[in-house]
């Protein structure tokens, strides 16, 4: 169902493939028999948000609807661009090939802070005004959700509503309310106020914001029917929760080209950089059993040949040895490769090892994030020099000959040793490699680092810390680079202009959204793609809205600042993340939840219930 | 352990879908289609499978032609109506057979092009030039071809590509049914032949459609 005006350009962009839909698994419906017509968005190209295993469970969530059908949108890339706006094209889903302005629900997943200015982007190609105050109609509601909705203050004038937490629940519940609403004629407002009053959204156009003359938050009034606090939305079940039997299977290659499968949602970790680990608690896991029947069930219909176990910390799963037995009694049979990403030193073991390598061998990656041992305590990161080097050794037994190490550079309290400890122990790598008797013979070493610039996150134990300056980045990445005097390791760095910029977006409030429009209009798009990334117009439009882009990147707050989201309620509480910074400060470490319960809080969204009690 | 050869079409937003992005999807297609394949013994083992001759993106074919390994009795209908259930729309299993020809005596294929322009006088203007064109001793193009590993420009001539060419003219269409070299040691895309004639006429296509019919080998035989 190609209009006829686009099937002229596609030969003329770059990869038309992203541009044609009609994949296998893609869900087609007749526009007329459906009652609720949704356009999903991923503010990036075909081939990363097609990766994206949050849109393929609620594509298929909406599309069990009979009376809903879900579409999906990605962003053209700036060749297809060009040639729609020459050709006045508006933008258009993958499954119809209509225009999306007609649609009655458009949503935007909110996966990183870098891609808002693509929001804007997309939704002028579709010719839907930005603010959601010159959207008067019912129609399209403009909603938006994903790990950024926690502080989505930035882009808060965009939207109209936000979905917090998790969305299986919460989409169906707004599809049930736009149908209801516009059976029933209302007006935009109207239906607003109903969905305010349920759990998992947040209406911002509800919360009036007031500042002090420093620019800090004076107060948040909440009107109308919303709550004082928003509360994320929680699935209680997992191995209940919707899961597709089939994903879409891309004709063109795109990123992760693989089976993701879920096992578990949460982390018992608590590491105090990490906001995953804290605005997708409780901990919940699926029965490995659920896990099997659904990685089945989606080879059978994809036809793909690996499975990528996925959650934030794949080891800590508590049935990780019997999933993978039984997973690998069907799968090394049709040689299907089990990938588990995420994986922690201190209990990667032998056996997990030999399961890894029993069709395909694939690369090892391991995220130790600091070089010193005070500095992994005060990150509360829970493990050893010890532990990676163990680790390191018996991949090297199991035959590995190159290791890849994640850290961060521009952790709170870091100090220069702390940056010349991530070589020392990369160093303490190679040479492990050295000493290990069972090496793979005739072969070097490569250890690969990427140290990227730590950003300090909303609703985690770091949210009042100054990120470290442009300036002070650069001199770490420097200090670091100088600190290895071995080929054998190889360092990779972020670009210190892009970590400030997902800084300034990740804490601010509501004054960015003019930034972002200005910077949108200077021609800011794609700005977590390098090569596309334009630092200078972004300064550009803080100067002449007189912003101060350091406000919010790089100033300490004070504990009883009223922060841009304190009034979303992610379940963790702000005494916890206290505690948690004060004992940072003093390196001192939180055993995991499965040792000792924390007490952060997040269970009472989930009606008292943890995982990680119940299953320790 | 035999050899399945089967003739698949590429049509509508199949054309879109790049070499290597179809023996991806071949893959996938062989296991959703749940065919005991065989697969290569090495470091990353595949199901084993060969096409006789790429097609470039943007064009469709009626002639395409993959050879699969498979170790059971499996009939070859029984293959053909798996494998058409398992693949997305646009590509579509015609026949499968035992091959008969080795792909290396793949000489020549037949084109069906039309080139749609703006107005009929462009139409005109190309289809006078092209015919004498075509006619003439030479016409010169430049191709990027390999040398060992290396990209080198060269010059061709392409009349030497050109076994056998028709053009015909209607309004502001010009269609042209032609036999150009194909294969692994001359190769003649039709794409390239319309925009080295452009060149000469200073005309510009508003739309190129190229649709592949057969696959011809030095014996003069269809490929099967």
């Amino acid at each position: 169902m190609l209009d006829e005006r686009i099937q002229k350009i596609l030969l003329k962009v770059q990869k038309p493939g992203r541009y044609v839909g009609g994949e296998l698994n893609s869900v087609l419906k007749n526009a007329d028999d459906v009652d609720v017509r949704y356009a999903f968005c991923f503010p990036d190209t075909y081939e990363i948000g097609m990766s994206h295993l949050g849109m393929k469970i609620l594509y298929s969530v909406v599309n069990e609807l009979p009376y809903a059908w879900c579409e999906r949108v990605f962003a053209p890339g700036n060749d297809m661009e060009e040639k729609m706006r020459e050709n006045n094209i508006p933008l258009w889903a993958l499954e119809s090939g209509d225009p999306i302005k007609s649609f009655d629900m458009i949503g935007f997943t909110l996966q990183y802070e870098l891609s808002f200015s693509n929001i804007l982007n997309m939704l002028d190609l579709a010719g839907i005004p930005f603010y959601s105050k010159d959207r008067t109609d019912l129609a399209p509601l403009v909603v938006a959700g994903g790990p950024c909705a926690c502080n989505a203050e930035p882009i808060a004038d965009f939207i109209d509503v936000f979905m917090l937490g998790d969305g299986e629940e919460t989409t169906v519940t707004l599809i049930d309310l736009v149908r209801k609403h516009k059976k029933l004629g209302s007006s935009k407002i109207e239906l607003l106020r109903e969905i305010a009053q349920h759990k998992g959204f947040y209406v911002p156009c509800f919360y009036d914001v007031e500042y002090n003359e420093d620019c800090t938050i004076k107060s948040v009034t909440s009107k109308e029917t919303a709550p004082k606090k928003a509360e994320k939305a929680v699935v209680a079940d997992m191995d209940k929760v919707h899961f597709p039997e089939k994903f879409i299977v891309p004709s063109i290659e795109i990123v992760h080209d693989r089976v993701t499968a879920e096992i578990f949602r949460g982390c018992i970790r608590g590491c105090r950089f990490c906001q995953a680990g804290f605005i997708y608690r409780p901990i919940r896991e699926k029965s490995a059993e659920v896990v099997n029947e659904q990685c089945k069930s989606l080879i059978e219909t994809s036809g793909y040949d690996e499975i990528s176990l996925c959650s934030l910390s794949t080891s800590d799963y508590t049935e990780i040895q019997p999933l993978l037995n039984t997973m690998l009694e069907w799968t090394s049979k049709d040689k299907i490769n089990i990938s588990l990403p995420s994986l922690r030193v201190d209990n990667f073991s032998d056996e997990l090892m030999k399961k890894l390598t029993e069709v395909r061998r694939s690369g090892l990656t391991f995220a130790p994030e600091a070089g010193t041992q005070r500095l992994r305590d005060a990150i509360n990161k829970n493990i050893t020099e010890d532990d990676v080097i163990t680790t390191v050794d018996k991949a090297f037994s199991g035959g590995w000959t190159s290791v890849k190490l994640y850290f961060m550079i521009g952790l709170p309290t870091e100090t220069p040793e702390d940056v010349e400890g991530i070589a020392k122990l990369s160093q303490r790598v190679v040479d492990e490699f050295y000493r290990n008797p069972d090496r793979p013979k005739g072969k070097g070493v490569q250890v690969s680092i990427s140290a990227s610039s730590f950003v300090p996150k909303p609703f985690t134990p770091f949210q009042w810390e100054p990120q470290a300056t442009m300036d002070e980045l650069a001199e770490k990445q420097k200090h670091l680079n100088e600190s290895v005097t071995t080929k054998k390791i190889r360092i990779s760095t972020h670009l210190t202009p892009t970590s400030f910029m997902e800084g300034v977006l990740a804490r601010g409030d509501r004054r960015l959204s003019k930034v972002i429009e200005l910077a949108w209009k200077k021609g800011c798009k794609f700005d977590s793609w390098d090569d596309q990334f334009k630092f200078d117009k972004w300064m550009e439009a803080f100067d002449e809205l007189g912003i101060d882009p350091t406000f919010y990147a790089n100033r300490k707050r004070e504990y009883d600042e009223i922060l841009p989201w304190d009034h979303l309620d992610y379940g963790v509480s702000k005494q916890f993340l206290i505690n948690e910074n004060k004992k940072a400060h003093c390196a001192e470490t939180t055993p995991h939840c499965r040792i000792k319960c924390a007490g952060c809080g997040s269970n009472k969204l989930n009606g008292g219930k943890c995982d990680a009690l119940c299953k320790a | 352990m035999r050899s399945v050869r089967l003739n698949f079409s590429k049509t509508g937003r199949a054309i879109y879908v790049s070499h290597l992005d179809l023996t991806r999807i071949m893959s996938r297609a062989i296991r959703r289609a749940g065919l005991s394949m065989w697969f290569t013994e090495g470091f990353n083992p595949h199901p084993y499978l060969t096409f006789a001759l790429p097609l470039s993106l943007g064009q469709s074919s009626d002639c395409e032609y993959m050879d699969i390994r498979i170790t059971d009795d499996m009939t070859n209908d029984e293959i053909l109506r798996r494998l058409n259930e398992a693949l997305p729309d646009g590509i579509n299993i015609i026949s499968a057979s035992e091959p008969k020809f080795d792909a290396k005596e793949i000489e020549k294929a037949m084109y069906f092009v039309k080139v749609v322009f703006e107005n009929n006088e462009q139409a005109q203007q190309f289809y006078n030039t092209a015919d004498e064109l075509v006619k003439g001793d030479e016409l010169l193009a430049e191709k990027i071809g390999k040398k060992g590993h290396r990209k080198v420009k060269k010059q061709v001539n392409l009349i030497d590509f050109i076994y056998d060419i028709k053009f015909s003219c209607a309004e502001n269409t010009v269609n042209m049914q032609c036999v150009l070299a194909a294969g692994n040691t001359n190769n003649l895309n039709p794409s390239l032949l319309v925009e080295t004639i452009e060149e000469h006429t200073g005309t510009e296509d508003k739309q190129l459609y190229i649709v592949r019919k057969k696959l011809i080998t030095k014996n003069n035989e269809n490929f099967r």
